[in-house]
C-alpha cells in the first residue's frame, strides 16, 4: 500500500515538472502566446485607459495570437537585467527598451537583426532614416524605432512673465535666471531641476547633453570593429562638471540643494506641481497633464519649449533618444514576434500610442494624423521636434558603467568631495579604467 | 518482491529530500560563488578565465569597497547594540503591569510586520525637507536651520539608517526578550526582594543570566541580518549620497547588475563570508568557554 502512495505522489510530481518544462507558446485553444514587455504600459506613461484599448485591439487584429498583458519590470534597469539572465528562456518575445541597453543585448546576442523583416515590410519607408540609423549596429538593424525625441528645456513662460526674465540662451543665462527665479520666489519656486541620480537613466542622458554641446557634438567614444575609444578629455569632463557645480551654490542657488541625487521621480512630478521653472525635458511629460488641476494648468498653459541652453564655447546639441522594439533571438516565434511589432509599429497604433503619451512618433505617416495635426498635442510635439536637427545619438556600447560614474563624478561636485578638476580627473582615470578592463 | 528501508535508514530518508534542496539552493551556489570570485566573469561576456586572487587584490586598492566595508562594521556594531539594549528596556517596560500595557504589547510588532519598501518610503516622506515629519519636529523646537532632506544629507543619510533599523528591530527584540524573561522563575526575584537586593542587583544577578540563551540566538541571528542586510539601503538611498550609505551588499548588487562584473561582484560576496564565519568561530568559542 505504501509503495502504491509513494508511486501515484512520484507520477504526479513527474506529471508536474514535465508540464512546466515542456509547455510552450501554445494556449490551450492553439493561439500562439507572445510576451511584450513594455515598461511605458506599466509605468502609467502611457495611459490606463489607452492600455486597455490598445490590449482589446490587439485581439481583433491579431486573433490567432494571445499577448500577456503582463509587461515586465516597471524600470529600465530591472528589465535589462531581467532580459540578460531570462532572454534564453524565449520571453519575452518582443522587447521595448532604452537605446543604450540595445547596445547591450546586441553585445550578448540576445536579440535578432530584423533587416530581412524590415526589408520585407511594405512601411519600411515610412520610418525617419534618422531613428534607424542609432538602432543599426555593427551594419545590422536590431530593433525599430518607435517613438524619438531629443531633449529640450520646458520652462514657466507665466513665471518668466511675471518676473520679466529673458529666455536663458548660454549656460550661464541659464544659471543666473534659475538663481533669480529662487530668489525672487524665496525658495518657493526653484529655478531649475537636474537630474543627479547614481544608476538614473534621465540624469546620465541629461549629462550627455551638456557633454555633446562643450565636445562640439563628438561622440564620447568611437566604435568601430568592435575597438572602442574614448573621445573625453579631462577639460571636457570639467566644463560639464562646474555646470552642475554651479547650479548647487549660493544662498539661492538654481537647483534645489535637497534635490541633491534625486531623478525623473523627482523632476517630472516636480515640475508639473510648479516646484522648479525649468527641466530639460522629453515629450513624455505630457501624459502628467491627467494628474492634478495644476499639472494640467502648468502643462498646457503655463509652459513653453526652448533649446537646452548652450555652453557659449561650445555649440547647441542635445541627446537624441530613440525608443527601439525588439526581438529576442530566442523566441520560439520570430514570424508572430514579428507581426506584433508590425503592428506596435503601424501607423496607427504608434500614432495613437503617442498621442496619448506625448512623443515623436518615428514613422512620417503617423505624424500626419489627426491626433497631431488637429489636437492640442500638436505646439507640444513640435516644441520638441524643433530640437531633433541638434540632437546626437549615443554610440553603441555597455553605457551602464559609463553613465554611473558620470554620475558619481557629478555627485562628487555637488555634495562638494571634490572640485570640478578633481571629480573629472577622477572620471577620466574611471573610464579609461573601465575601456582597459573590457567593460564596455 | 517489495523494496525495504532497513529502519535505521528511515531518518535519513526522511531528510533527504532536504538535504538534496539545500544542495541545490545554498551549497551549490555558496561553492559556485566561491569559485567565479577567482573569475574574471561578465555577463556580457561569453569567454570567462580563472584570474587567480586578482579580485581580492584589486579590493584592497578599491576605494569604495573599503568605505563599503567600513560602513557595513559601523552599521552592525552601532545597530545590532542598540537594538539590544533598547529592545532589553522594551522589554522590562512591558513586564510591569501599567495601564494599557496589554494594547501596547499586541501593537509592538506592527513595524516588523509592514513589509520593508514600505517603512522606507513612509520614512522618505518623514525625512523630507518642509513637510516632512522630522523637519516639523525640528522647527517646532526652533530648530528650523536643520531643515534639509535627511537621506540626501551625506553627514545624515547612514544615521537615518540607522535609526530604520532600531524603529523595526526594537520591537521584535522586546517582545523576544520579554517571553525569556517571562520564564524566568518567580521564586528567584522574591528571594532576592527578600534578601533586599536592589532593582539593579536583581537584573544583573537573575534577569540578564535568566535570557542569556535569548540574547545570544538574537545578536547572533541580527549580526548576520543587518551586515546582510540590502534592502534598506537599497530602496532609501543607493548608497549615496555619494558613498555616504554605501554598505557591502548594494556595493555586491552594483558590481554584479550595473557594471556586470561578477567575478569581482563575487569576490566582495566571498569576503562578506569570511567576516561573517571568522565572527561566528570567535563567538561560538566565548559561548562555550562561557559556558564551562
Amino acid at each position: 500500500m505504501r509503495k502504491k502512495i509513494v508511486t501515484i505522489m512520484l507520477v504526479f510530481v513527474f506529471a508536474g515538472i514535465a508540464a512546466l518544462l515542456f509547455a510552450g507558446g501554445e494556449t490551450a485553444k492553439g493561439k500562439v502566446s507572445l510576451s511584450f514587455w513594455n515598461m511605458p504600459f506599466v509605468t502609467q506613461e502611457v495611459s490606463p485607459q489607452y492600455v486597455t484599448k490598445w490590449e482589446a485591439d490587439v485581439k481583433v487584429v491579431l486573433p490567432d495570437y494571445e499577448v500577456d498583458n503582463f509587461y515586465g519590470p516597471g524600470k529600465y534597469a530591472d528589465q535589462r537585467d531581467k532580459f540578460l539572465v531570462q532572454a534564453k528562456s524565449g520571453k519575452p518575445d518582443v522587447i521595448e527598451g532604452l537605446l543604450e541597453d540595445l547596445a547591450v543585448y546586441v553585445q550578448k546576442g540576445l536579440v535578432e537583426p530584423l533587416d530581412a523583416y524590415f526589408n520585407a515590410w511594405e512601411d519600411k519607408d515610412q520610418f525617419v532614416v534618422s531613428t534607424l540609423a542609432p538602432l543599426t549596429i555593427n551594419g545590422k538593424l536590431y530593433a525599430i524605432g518607435y517613438n524619438t525625441n531629443a531633449r529640450a528645456l520646458v520652462y514657466r513662460k507665466d513665471l518668466f512673465a511675471k518676473y520679466g526674465l529673458k529666455v536663458p540662451k548660454t549656460w550661464e543665462d541659464f544659471i543666473l535666471t534659475a538663481r533669480e527665479i529662487t530668489r525672487r520666489t524665496d525658495k518657493k519656486v526653484y529655478g531649475l531641476f537636474l537630474c543627479t541620480q547614481v544608476g538614473g537613466p534621465r540624469a546620465a542622458q541629461e549629462f550627455i547633453s551638456w557633454y555633446y554641446q562643450v565636445s562640439g557634438k563628438k561622440q564620447m567614444f568611437d566604435v568601430s570593429g568592435g575597438q572602442k575609444k574614448f573621445n573625453g578629455t579631462v577639460d571636457q569632463l570639467e566644463i560639464v562638471l562646474t555646470l552642475y557645480d554651479e547650479a548647487f551654490k549660493g544662498e539661492y542657488p538654481a537647483c534645489d540643494p535637497d534635490e541633491r541625487g534625486n531623478g525623473w521621480p523627482s523632476e517630472d512630478p516636480g515640475y508639473v506641481a510648479g516646484r522648479w521653472a525649468m527641466a530639460p525635458m522629453g515629450p513624455w511629460l505630457w501624459g502628467r497633464r491627467t494628474e492634478s488641476d495644476t499639472a494640467k494648468v502648468n502643462l498646457e498653459q503655463n509652459t513653453a519649449i526652448t533649446s537646452l541652453p548652450y555652453y557659449s564655447k561650445g555649440v547647441p546639441a542635445t541627446y537624441l533618444e530613440v525608443k527601439p522594439i525588439a526581438m529576442s533571438a530566442f523566441s520560439e516565434h520570430k514570424n508572430e514576434a514579428w507581426e506584433l511589432i508590425k503592428y506596435i509599429c503601424s501607423r496607427d497604433k504608434m500614432g495613437e500610442w503617442l498621442a496619448d503619451s506625448g512623443g515623436i512618433p518615428a514613422r512620417k505617416d503617423s505624424l500626419q494624423l489627426d491626433v497631431f495635426t488637429k489636437s492640442d498635442i500638436g505646439w507640444w510635439i513640435q516644441g520638441f521636434a524643433n530640437e531633433l536637427p541638434k540632437s546626437v545619438a549615443q554610440a553603441p556600447i555597455n553605457w551602464g558603467p559609463v553613465s554611473e560614474a558620470n554620475l558619481r563624478a557629478v555627485n562628487y561636485v555637488i555634495y562638494d568631495e571634490k572640485s570640478p578638476r578633481e571629480s573629472a580627473q577622477w572620471l577620466y582615470d574611471k573610464i579609461n579604467d573601465l575601456l582597459d578592463r573590457g567593460e564596455l | 518482491m517489495g523494496f525495504r528501508i532497513k529502519r535505521e535508514n528511515i531518518g535519513f530518508m526522511l531528510i533527504l529530500p532536504t538535504l538534496i534542496i539545500m544542495s541545490l539552493f545554498t551549497v551549490f551556489p555558496l561553492f559556485e560563488g566561491i569559485r567565479i570570485s577567482f573569475t574574471d566573469k561578465h555577463l556580457l561576456k561569453e569567454a570567462m578565465s580563472y584570474v587567480g586572487f586578482d579580485n581580492y587584490r584589486g579590493l584592497i586598492t578599491d576605494e569604495v569597497f573599503l568605505i563599503s566595508l567600513r560602513h557595513s562594521l559601523i552599521l552592525t556594531a552601532v545597530v545590532v547594540f542598540f537594538q539590544f539594549i533598547f529592545g532589553i528596556i522594551l522589554a522590562l517596560a512591558l513586564k510591569q503591569d501599567l495601564p494599557g500595557v496589554r494594547f501596547f504589547r499586541s501593537v509592538i510588532m506592527a513595524s516588523w510586520v509592514i513589509p520593508v519598501v514600505a517603512t522606507v518610503v513612509m520614512f522618505q516622506f518623514m525625512a523630507q525637507p518642509d513637510y516632512g515629519y522630522i523637519n516639523i519636529f525640528f522647527r517646532l523646537i526652533g530648530l528650523k536651520k536643520l531643515n534639509t532632506y535627511w537621506f540626501g544629507n551625506k553627514y545624515a543619510a547612514l544615521p537615518v539608517i540607522i535609526m530604520l533599523h532600531l524603529w523595526r528591530n526594537i520591537p521584535f527584540y522586546a517582545v523576544a526578550f520579554l517571553a525569556a524573561m517571562q520564564a524566568i522563575p518567580k521564586d528567584l526575584y522574591e528571594a532576592a526582594e527578600i534578601d533586599g537586593a536592589t532593582a539593579w542587583k536583581i537584573f544583573f544577578a537573575i534577569t540578564l543570566p535568566g535570557i542569556r540563551n535569548m540574547i545570544i540566538v538574537m545578536v547572533t541571528i541580527h549580526v548576520l541580518w543587518t551586515f546582510n542586510n540590502f534592502d534598506f539601503v537599497f530602496l532609501s538611498t543607493g548608497g549615496g549620497p555619494v558613498n555616504a550609505t554605501d554598505i557591502l551588499p548594494v556595493y555586491v548588487y552594483r558590481q554584479c547588475w550595473r557594471s556586470y562584473t561578477m567575478g569581482y561582484g563575487a569576490s566582495i560576496g566571498t569576503v562578506m563570508l569570511v567576516i561573517l564565519m571568522i565572527y561566528f568561530i570567535v563567538y561560538i568559542k566565548i559561548y562555550e568557554r562561557s559556558e564551562r
